[in-house]
């Protein structure tokens, strides 16, 4: 997390949270300007000075521009909130910079949405793929839906992608405040996010945003902040966003070995979930965290990809716990990495005689070098 | 022609009629004499009438600027034929200084800009040098106001290790594209002919303030030519790659695989099909495995009246008989045509 330095355009200082790779960064933050600030008028480009970033440059990205837009009619207030995504991207290493669009020249305050992602190009490999993961909204009575096909999340340690496409509400729900659980979301994302709509009535070169919440899992959108005609389906309102998450900086430890993956899988229906595997070398020593729900003797191979040539194949016992009905049963495994033509693979062998690998394992022991 | 006849016919120095002769490194060279073809090229043309009116502009300067002049030429130092520096005149620093403003599309400054400052040294990791490309790799980007000016020779023998005399301006506002410099053009138009494999191109590279003129310090190379290239040229999809044969429904086209992170880079502009929310382009060739699949990306619309509606698209790309296509499907947002989609999009597997 950092604050801004200073900015050309009259805004006040901006904290930021951030993930900074060696080839790309992803930058969360929300603030406000006035249009009508000298400063802002004077500006060709708005541009924010920051600390020193870990990229010198990138592509064009996107951030969301907002407006809160209100009207009274009959006694009641109507929300005409619009906005549009403008280009961002990172001129230097101590400048980020935002265009500036005329259509907004006339507002006297912008809200301004940072969930964006910079990346460079020409680097020593090319894209590569991430796992999407469909999340489910639940709501009451089911009165929030989605598409889900286009509602999903990718994952990463320390930041995830959403992308949420809006299918329709129930009418009783029109007046009410809107909470809804999205399962499978990464609990440890907390921020304010635009929630995009279609083309806005009143300001009809722009389209309707409005400013939804996510915390705990949980996205939030009163009454109150959503557009007049936010439930007209056709015009598939959405979130799109690159969300940093509450991640903690383990320490770098010189000469530490790690492992680390959501999920390994073997055949359709076996996984071992939230792998975290820890080797110190001198000494031997390893930790190993994670989970399994197979209600078989197994035993259960799990090939580990992207798996670090410096840990070397090795063989160990730990301690696991089985919680079940009739209270809680120690178990002792027999894990082996093993390595073959360069692939890897992970053997979970119940030693206790518990005929199932349902357990959850956090324990550090002593290898043996195979 | 001075004759020192010797019984080796040594030490001849001169010309005669249509011979001239000369004693170089103790060896006796005779050739045609050099005429001046009286052609002047366009480019010569240009440059010759630049040199003079800048030259001429000197004159309408006041003595205040002219001593600011002054001032800079001192620190600017011209190296003469003789190899070692020689001080600047004021009026050399004013022709020098604009004409390299003049060359990367500057005007004129009829007052003498600062000098502080260091100008950053050139760096790249490679120069592929074919016949058919001359592309400069890795190049250490600098940001405005800099801009790269590149000079090369025509391909000389091999074994000749001094030939930057030779060397030609290729272009004095060279950008990188994210380290990459394809000159291949330039240098045919510069040049006029191909490079020859196995001989040597003299290159001289600097970068230049095109603020000030002020360029810094000439970084020289050599490179033999080869007949193919081993440079990968990065993962993209442009233009170039489009199938000339096959309805496209983009006007431009920029697909960057090149990232080395989880997202594509897009700049695209999609035009739309009258009956679908959907632009689809064919390429000419197939895209590798493992960079066919499924991505997100932002776009927003490009609007005849100024509106500019946000979107979001799933662009799918695949193979088939040879071929790639890729399709951007608009699934959120009020869908626009023409709309452009720009910056990284997630890239996942479905």
């Amino acid at each position: 997390m950092f604050n801004s330095i200073a900015n050309n355009f009259g805004a006040g200082t901006i904290q930021f949270k951030d993930v900074q790779e060696n080839n790309y960064i992803v930058l969360n933050a929300k603030f406000t300007c006035n249009p009508q600030d000298e400063a802002y008028k004077n500006a060709d480009v708005l541009e924010i000075n920051v600390p020193t970033l870990s990229i010198d440059r990138s592509t064009d990205s996107s951030v969301v521009v907002r407006f809160i837009s209100r009207e009274l009619y009959r006694g009641k207030i109507y929300a005409y909130d619009a906005g549009t995504i403008a280009k961002s991207w990172i001129k230097d290493k101590n400048t980020l910079c935002i265009e500036k669009l005329p259509v907004f020249n006339a507002q006297t305050e912008l809200i301004i949405y940072i969930h964006a992602l910079y990346c460079q190009l020409a680097q020593s490999s090319n894209a590569t793929k991430g796992t999407q993961k469909t999340v489910n909204c639940i709501s009451e009575n089911n009165f929030f839906r989605v598409s889900t096909s286009n509602t999903f999340v990718v994952r990463f340690k320390k930041w995830a992608f959403f992308h949420l496409s809006f299918s329709g509400s129930d009418s009783s729900m029109d007046d009410a405040d809107w909470d809804v659980f999205i399962n499978n979301f990464p609990e440890d994302i907390t921020t304010d996010i635009p929630f995009i709509g279609g083309r806005n009535s009143k300001h009809n070169l722009l389209s309707n945003i409005n400013e939804s919440k996510l915390e705990e899992g949980y996205l939030s959108l009163p009454a109150s902040e959503r557009n007049f005609g936010f439930n007209n389906t056709g015009d598939n309102p959405f979130i799109f966003a690159y969300l940093i998450r509450d991640y903690e900086t383990a320490p770098e430890i010189e000469g530490r070995l790690h492992y680390e993956t959501e999920q390994l899988q073997q055949g359709k229906y076996t996984f071992f979930q939230d792998v975290d595997l820890e080797l110190i070398p001198s000494q031997s020593v390893v930790s190993f965290i994670g989970s399994m729900g197979l209600y078989s003797a197994g035993p259960g191979t799990f090939p580990a990809p992207d798996f670090p040539e410096e840990i070397p194949a090795f063989d160990a016992f730990f301690l696991a716990v089985h919680q079940h009905s009739n209270g809680l049963t120690v178990q002792l495994l027999e894990i082996q990495v093993t390595k073959t033509d360069g692939n890897t693979t992970i053997k979970v062998i119940d030693q206790a005689g518990d005929k199932n690998l349902a357990f959850k394992l956090f324990d550090t022991t002593i290898p043996v070098i195979i | 022609m001075i004759a020192k006849p010797s019984i080796a016919f040594n030490d001849f120095a001169g010309t005669a009629k249509e011979v001239t002769a000369r004693n170089v490194n103790g060896r006796n060279v005779l050739s045609v004499r050099a005429k001046q073809s009286r052609f002047v090229t366009p480019a010569q043309a240009t440059s010759r009438n630049s040199l003079s009116k800048i030259s001429r502009a000197y004159k309408q300067l006041t003595d205040s600027q002219m001593q600011s002049w002054e001032v800079l030429a001192k620190h600017l130092k011209a190296a003469s034929y003789l190899g070692s520096s020689a001080d600047m005149t004021a009026h050399n620093a004013f022709v020098r200084i604009n004409v390299n403003r003049s060359l990367a599309g500057e005007s004129v400054v009829m007052d003498a800009p600062s000098y502080g400052g260091s100008i950053p040294s050139v760096s790249y990791s490679t120069v592929v040098l074919t016949p058919q490309m001359i592309m400069f790799s890795g190049i250490r980007h600098e940001s405005a106001p800099y801009k790269l000016v590149v000079k090369m020779s025509a391909s000389q023998s091999a074994g000749i290790s001094n030939g930057w005399s030779k060397t030609i301006l290729l272009a004095s506002d060279i950008e990188d594209d994210w380290g990459e410099a394809d000159v291949t053009r330039l240098y045919l138009k510069a040049i006029g002919v191909e490079p020859v494999p196995g001989q040597k191109v003299f290159i001289e590279a600097y970068w230049m303030n095109t603020e000030t003129g002020i360029g810094g310090q000439v970084f020289k190379d050599s490179v033999i030519v080869t007949g193919e290239s081993t440079l990968q040229p990065r993962m993209r999809v442009t233009m170039n790659n489009l199938d000339p044969n096959e309805e496209q429904h983009v006007s431009a086209i920029d697909v960057d695989y090149s990232t080395g992170a989880n997202v594509i880079n897009y700049d695209v502009v999609c035009l739309g099909q009258s009956n679908v929310a959907a632009s689809e382009v064919t390429l000419d060739n197939e895209i590798p495995t493992e960079l066919k699949g499924t991505s997100y990306a932002l776009g927003r619309g490009m609007g005849a009246n100024g509106s500019m509606y946000p979107q979001s698209y799933e662009i799918a790309s695949s193979n088939s008989g040879g071929k790639a296509s890729i399709t951007f499907m608009h699934r959120a947002g009020y869908y626009t045509k023409p709309t452009e989609i720009f910056g990284p999009g997630i890239f996942y597997n479905k």
